[in-house]
């Protein structure tokens, strides 16, 4: 068994950022607008976004052209608004710096984060996905316009995307797999979210106000940032931030409602401080603090269950609003620069403490003189990530990838049959279609399940899948926080985003479902997984060009994984569903 | 009444959607959440939301009244008997 050995201990470094949002157009702008409790949140009257007027945070078009001018230069027929924005991102973040080589090496790996990327582009065509609507096909050419060398890592996980993008960076470059990741998040305020968030009934009247005795929902927000993490010693000058390390979890509990303990983002926060033989601490923590009942109220027993009730708890959302895929990147900006500068802003919009955990929120803007501060997210299909980031490089460690893992167990599903171990255990082929064929596949190996028949088509085909392989071997020996769950997929959740396109097609009566609605995150698979199979451990959620390329980048994750003590056993599963057409592979990974 | 609470069973199966159950064996005073009943969740209480508006033209907007209203189907039918134009 080939094992690869790496000596010297890698630390990983911001080399730059940015942020693009009504804020600003950099870092520094961004930030001292935040410092000054300058709020971006607006109200919105624009009925081509949402019939009736709203609250958000939205990004100044004009402003970009003038201070980025790659911005306006992209032809707009061939580059979409997100794909422009991104690219100005990364040229304004690596403007400071000599990085045209750095871009285009062997040794530097893009990795996006986004949980629609050009949804827009289904109001032109809501019964056909155009190219341009895959999100691996936004990340080829973002990417490729700056000459990347590999095919990018898409992380496209709910809310926790822009932390476990960086997490995923983290752990490819202390493994020693590429020297830099430009890591990229992006996604834009369009009718497809915010009349999803609205049948959610959980955007608020009012600037959303974190933690607060009178928080009643979120205030939408569009964002795109970049920060650029290295190994390569020419980053290493006293002004550096670090990011240490990190964790994910599910909480195996609910696809859209949070934990009720906040225990699995506790666990997660834990992890991130004490795994590897380290023990750090983190003297202030910035959560998601959405401003939604049961988000705060999860995130501050989360914190409870840390032990960090008496550091300083911070959320941006009062500035940003919930800016999605980018939120987990763009709120990192922030802290590193506070870190950097030692100061923060204050969670704006908070005055009274509504949450039951008694958090240490904090009210004023001005000096941060700690060390470190931990970032976390949470999101739907139950997912919760945690980063530490720090000013000195403490605990640098190396990730091993021996490659030596075992395939205990596989399981795929094409052309209506179930196979386990390559041998046909399940043949739909006299089923109609793929509705009548899943439904006897997972019939004849479950008992009724309620939740089922309420799953989008993706959904049912990934917890078919899992059905079956989980028959097929013993896990009476990890507990609920070592198995890991990783999956990918291409046409992420556009089956069911089509869907949820047409139904706001209709404007009179124009009733968006929530039940629609939240199967357009295509982690809502791994949620429906973890809360059958009871799976709390580290998760992951990518968009690959194709199978091949799933199975490379979802392999070497486990490989990580397991190598470096962060799971016992995980479940790997390549799953797609596009307008009747399908497949799933899974296999079941242990040491 | 009788006919309407037979008519909220049939919604609630058609709109949840509710698989594998017939209206005879939901027990109109059972509750619809919680580990009893049908084990209803959050997202089916919007879902009935979006039903009662389609079906009947009601719109709740107060989520607080939901909970009341939606306890079981005979609730929900007694406030659609109240307030259908």
């Amino acid at each position: 068994m080939a094992i690869k050995t790496n000596t010297a201990n890698a630390v990983v470094r911001e080399a730059c950022s940015n942020i693009i949002s009504a804020l600003g157009c950099t870092t520094k702008e961004n930030f001292e607008n935040a410092m000054n409790g300058v709020s971006g949140i607006k109200p919105t009257n624009d009925t081509t976004l949402y019939p009736t007027p709203f609250l958000s945070q939205r990004i100044n078009d004009e402003q970009v052209e003038k201070n980025i001018p790659v911005f306006s230069s992209l032809d707009s027929k061939e580059y979409t608004r997100l794909e422009r924005l991104m690219i100005a991102s990364v040229s304004q973040a690596t403007s400071s710096g000599d990085f045209n080589e750095i871009l285009k090496s062997e040794r530097t790996i893009f990795i996006f984060s986004t949980t629609k990327g050009n949804v827009r582009l289904l109001e032109q065509d809501n019964q056909h996905p155009q190219e341009g609507a895959f999100l691996y096909q936004m990340a080829q050419k973002v990417a490729g316009y700056f000459g990347a060398k590999n095919e990018p890592v898409i992380v496209s996980q709910a809310c926790i995307s822009g932390v476990v993008a960086q997490l995923v960076a983290e752990r490819l470059l202390k493994a020693k797999e590429y020297e830099t990741a430009i890591v990229i998040g992006g996604d834009e305020l369009t009718e497809f979210t915010i009349s999803g968030f609205q049948s959610f009934k959980s955007v608020s009247e009012h600037p959303c106000r974190p933690y607060d005795a009178k928080r009643d929902g979120l205030s939408m927000g569009e964002g795109v940032a970049t920060i650029v993490y290295s190994t390569l010693p020419q980053f290493d000058t006293p002004q550096a931030i670090f990011i240490k390390q990190g964790s994910t979890s599910n909480d195996a509990n609910h696809i859209s409602g949070p934990s009720r303990t906040g225990e699995e983002l506790g666990w997660a926060i834990k992890s991130a401080l004490q795994s590897n033989g380290h023990n750090f601490t983190t003297d202030a923590i910035d959560a998601h603090g959405t401003a939604t009942l049961y988000n705060d109220e999860m995130e501050s027993k989360a914190i409870g269950v840390a032990g960090l009730t008496d550091k300083e708890l911070l959320s941006l959302k009062g500035y940003f609003g919930h800016t999605l895929g980018a939120s987990g990147l763009l709120e990192t900006v922030i802290c590193n620069e506070g870190l950097r500068q030692q100061r923060l802003p204050s969670t704006l919009g908070f005055s009274e403490l509504g949450v039951p955990i008694p958090v240490n929120v904090r009210t004023q803007s001005g000096g941060f003189y700690g060390k470190s501060i931990v970032k976390t997210a949470s999101g739907f299909g139950g997912c919760n990530a945690a980063i530490l980031l720090g000013k000195d490089a403490d605990g640098s460690n190396t990730y091993h990838l021996h490659r030596n893992y075992r395939n205990l167990a596989q399981c795929s599903i094409a052309d209506k049959a179930v196979k386990t171990q390559g041998k046909v255990i399940f043949d739909g082929s006299k089923e109609e279609n793929f509705g009548t064929f899943i439904r006897a596949a997972f019939k004849n190996i479950s008992e009724p399940y309620a939740k089922f028949p309420k799953m989008d088509d993706l959904c049912k085909l990934a917890v078919t899948a899992v059905e079956y392989l989980w028959r097929e071997a013993d896990h009476s020996q990890e507990n609920e926080y070592e198995t890991a769950l990783l999956i990918a997929t291409t046409s992420s959740s556009l089956d069911t985003d089509l869907r949820h396109q047409q139904s706001i097609a209709v404007k009179d009566p124009y009733i968006p479902s929530p039940a629609i609605f939240v199967y357009t995150l295509n982690n809502i698979m791994e949620g429906e997984i973890c809360i059958r199979h009871k799976i709390k451990g580290e998760n992951l959620c990518l968009v690959c060009k194709d199978k091949a390329e799933a199975q490379k980048q979802l392999r070497r994750y486990a490989d990580l994984l397991l190598s470096n003590h962060y799971a016992k056993r995980c479940i790997v599963g390549y799953v797609d569903y596009l307008q009747g057409k399908y497949e799933a592979d899974f296999e079941d990974l242990g040491c | 009444m009788e006919q309407l609470i037979e008519e909220i069973k049939q919604y609630l199966i058609e709109d949840l959607p509710l698989e594998d159950i017939t209206p005879a064996e939901i027990d109109a005073e059972a509750p619809l959440f919680g580990d009893e009943g049908l084990g209803l969740d959050s997202i089916d209480a919007l879902e009935i939301t979006i039903m009662l508006e389609k079906r009947f033209g009601i719109k709740i907007a107060d989520p607080k009244a939901a909970k009341e209203i939606y306890s079981s189907v005979s609730s929900i039918a007694a406030y659609v008997q109240e307030n259908r134009k």
